[in-house]
């Protein structure tokens, strides 16, 4: 149904499709009275990643370590502080302006936030339509049917194409957005929480598409989600962010079967079941405060709430050096960042099935 | 809970025997010049005094617009709330006239939005906006506020709430946002409050965080929640009672724990077999064939009949809300059927 506009595509070497270098972005913030240097919000601190043609790789994390931040940094919606972007075997923060243009009709993004991405003047045809008009691809009837046809794959009435954002429900507008990035047949989504105001069914629905697409298409897909379920699902692999850096890099199975940092062991055991009867009888609240992006800790950053730092008595080289990522049990295809890094998947333990 | 009329029953039990907020029999419309959208059309059901109720349902069936309705905050027009009562504390808010209605928003009943962007304004800092909303319903000196909104976001696990009070909207990250809401939304101490989607964009440690919050204010201060939400694993940690809404109905309505263990309409037991089960990889995701009709042409008699495995001819005419079990409700002609039924048994037609 949707043509491949694959055809002319440069062909990279080992097909990675997108490559993350050092990528770093630090906001600054208003500098205090009293104090000469300005203060700074460590976003994303050196980061990189690499992701293949037609693949998935899953960013997860807390809440504010910076994940929407590496997705429009990717995109050149954001100035970099440091790093590079290729893309295709093109720097992307070095593309002149006509090419970033043509860029930009092969990468797209589904934004974290529906209502606000959407001009709430413009009715919701208009706004899936836009892409095409902007990049000169459709007019007139083709245009509509290439916009009703969108709005059938991802389970909306196209006679609702003329109304307005705000007459929709969350998930009908957070659909929206998702017709809205696949318009152009790109090459590569970004997709920030795509499914999080959809329903398990409609979020089954949205997610089978998306794999649809990505098997016929050879689409890649660097997806931001909190749910890890879907994270499991569809994703090759999983990268885990921790205040803005990355703390472990691994295939799916492995990650979910196998982690090996101790942040990403706490992220897998906090995941509601969906029976009461596995209720967490004292949800977690008696931690101390989040540290933050702003006063970086010492050392290891998950320093001061790692189980096993307190369970190790404190080693002092968790607060002075920052460990690097370092393959997991001698296999390079999974690595951690993590001083006891051996010692920490030793510890882990999958919790039972319900 | 019951369908049946309540009149004799009010004057024997006391005031805290009853319901903190009851809905009735809502409707409510959407007008346009393509005809009138029947989005909520007879919803009913109660939030008991510190309990949680939550509503569930697919994208689009109705969700949001019943707990925007609770506080009248439908945009009129298009929108119209047709009939029902909506009962709080014994009062019908549904008739109450708008300065009564302000000072209980934010007050009596706390509302965190589905999208939180739409309701921090762009243009003044957190702290400014948290601030004057504790001051428009708590009479605190200044620095009294301060410190309490410094301690509300810390509550809910924002590091250096100072710096971030300083801060505008768009320079938190959306699970911040959703943060700010939730603190903004506890700042005042509600005895209900009506929770939309409140933790979509949160990881699941910090959500974990935020859901034993809610539970500690409601173990403390009574409070009650009505918690839309379509995280079934938040659901099963958080609920007393579910209602489950599909197509601007009330299609079941029960404990969480009888839900889980065998819901008793077959759109209920659709979703519930949906769910992406991390601990049971799947090659391809379960869903519900087929879409929601459209709510300005709702199908005759059962709304689900056009997707609903059982459906058969008697599907044609309208199933009532009907006591299956006690206190359990299923709007199905074959809900009977379904009584013991595990929830991942397929449902084929004998
Ligand atoms: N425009 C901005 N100005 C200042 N700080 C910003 C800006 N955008 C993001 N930040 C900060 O950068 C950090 C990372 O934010 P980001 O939005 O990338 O997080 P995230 O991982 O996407 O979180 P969430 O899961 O909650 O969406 C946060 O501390 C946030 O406050
Ligand atoms: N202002 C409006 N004008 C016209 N129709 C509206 C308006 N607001 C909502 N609707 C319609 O009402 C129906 C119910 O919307 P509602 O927001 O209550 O859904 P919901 O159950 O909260 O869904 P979601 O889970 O996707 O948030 C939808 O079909 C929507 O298109
Ligand atoms: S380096 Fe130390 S503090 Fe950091 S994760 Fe490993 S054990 Fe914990
Ligand atoms: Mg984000
Ligand atoms: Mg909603």
């Amino acid at each position: 149904m949707i043509d491949i506009a694959d055809k002319h595509a440069a062909s990279v070497a080992d097909d990675i499709l997108l490559e993350v270098r050092g990528l770093t972005k630090r906001f600054e913030l208003g500098r205090e009275w009293f104090s000469r240097t300005p203060r700074y919000i460590h976003a994303v601190d050196d980061v990189s990643f690499r992701v293949g043609r037609g693949r998935t790789l899953s960013l997860v994390g807390e809440s504010g370590c910076g994940k929407t931040t590496v997705s429009r940094l990717i995109l050149r919606l954001l100035p970099a502080t440091a790093g590079e972007v290729i893309f295709e075997g093109k720097p992307v923060f070095e593309l002149p302006r006509h090419e970033l243009r043509a860029l930009r009709q092969r990468m797209q993004i589904v934004f974290q936030d529906p209502y606000s991405s959407l001009n709430p003047r413009m009715t919701v045809g208009a706004a899936v339509a836009e892409p095409l008009v902007v990049h000169r691809q459709g007019r007139g009837r083709k245009l509509r049917e290439r916009v009703a046809q969108l709005f059938e794959l991802v389970g909306l009435d196209p006679d609702a194409m003329n109304r307005y954002p705000h007459e929709f429900s969350g998930g009908q507008r957070q659909r929206i957005g998702i017709a809205r990035a696949l318009v152009l047949n790109p090459a590569f989504i970004v997709c920030d929480e795509p499914t999080s105001a959809l329903d398990v069914s409609v979020r089954a629905q949205v997610i089978n598409l998306l794999q649809d697409l990505q098997r016929r298409q050879k689409i890649t897909y660097l997806m931001i989600s909190h749910d890890l379920g879907t994270v499991r699902h569809l994703s090759h692999d999983v990268a885990v962010m921790y205040l803005g850096r990355l703390v472990e890099l691994a295939p799916t199975e492995t990650l979910f079967k196998r982690p090996a940092h101790p942040y990403t062991q706490m992220l897998l055991k906090a995941i509601p079941v969906p029976n009461p009867a596995r209720r967490h009888e004292s949800l977690n609240l008696t931690e101390d405060e989040i540290p933050s992006p702003i006063q970086l800790p010492t050392g290891c950053p998950f320093h001061p709430r790692c189980p096993l730092y307190a369970q190790k008595d404190k080693p002092a080289v968790c607060r002075e050096q920052m460990p690097a990522l370092q393959p997991v049990s001698g296999n390079a295809a999974q690595v951690a960042a993590c001083h006891f890094v051996d010692e920490s998947v030793a510890h882990f333990t999958e919790p039972p099935a319900s | 809970m019951s369908e049946a009329p309540q009149a004799t029953a009010e004057i024997t039990s006391p005031e805290l025997n009853q319901p903190l907020l009851e809905i009735v029999d809502l409707h409510t419309y959407f007008h346009s010049e393509r005809g009138v959208a029947r989005v909520v059309d007879g919803v009913t059901f109660d939030v008991p005094r510190g309990k949680t109720v939550a509503l569930v349902g697919e994208s689009g069936c109705g969700k949001s617009v019943t707990s925007l309705s609770i506080l009248r905050l439908i945009p009129s027009p298009p929108g119209e709330i047709v009939s029902g009562a909506i009962r709080f504390e014994g009062r019908d808010l549904a008739t109450l006239d708008a300065e009564e209605l302000r000072t209980i928003r934010g007050g009596d009943i706390a509302m965190i939005f589905q999208e939180p962007a739409t309701s921090l304004n762009p243009v003044f800092t957190i702290g400014d906006q948290l601030i004057e909303a504790i001051r428009l319903h708590r009479d605190l000196p200044l620095h009294e506020a301060q410190t309490e909104v410094k301690q509300a976001l810390t509550a809910v696990s924002l590091n250096e709430p100072e710096r971030r009070m300083r801060q505008y909207p768009h320079e938190l990250s959306g699970g911040m946002k959703q943060r700010v809401m939730i603190a903004m939304a506890l700042a005042c101490r509600p005895k209900l409050l009506i929770a939309d989607e409140p933790t979509t964009a949160l990881d699941v440690t910090i959500q974990a965080r935020v859901l034993g919050l809610l539970r500690h204010n409601q173990a403390e201060l009574g409070m009650s929640i009505l918690l839309v939400t379509h995280d079934l694993g938040v659901v099963a940690e958080m609920a007393d009672d579910v209602v489950v809404m599909y197509a601007g109905k009330v299609v079941e309505r029960s404990t969480a724990v009888e839900l889980f263990a065998g819901p008793l309409h077959p759109y209920s037991r659709g979703l519930l077999s949906s769910v992406v089960r991390i601990d049971r990889p799947q090659r391809r995701l379960h869903a519900i064939e087929g879409h929601v009709p459209s709510p300005t042409n709702w199908p005759e008699g059962c709304r689900f009949k056009t997707r609903c495995p059982l459906a058969a001819e008697k599907c044609n005419a309208e199933p009532p809300l009907a006591e299956i079990q006690p206190g359990r409700f299923s709007a199905c002609w074959f809900a009977d059927q379904l009584v013991g039924l595990p929830p991942d048994e397929e449902l084929t037609r004998s």
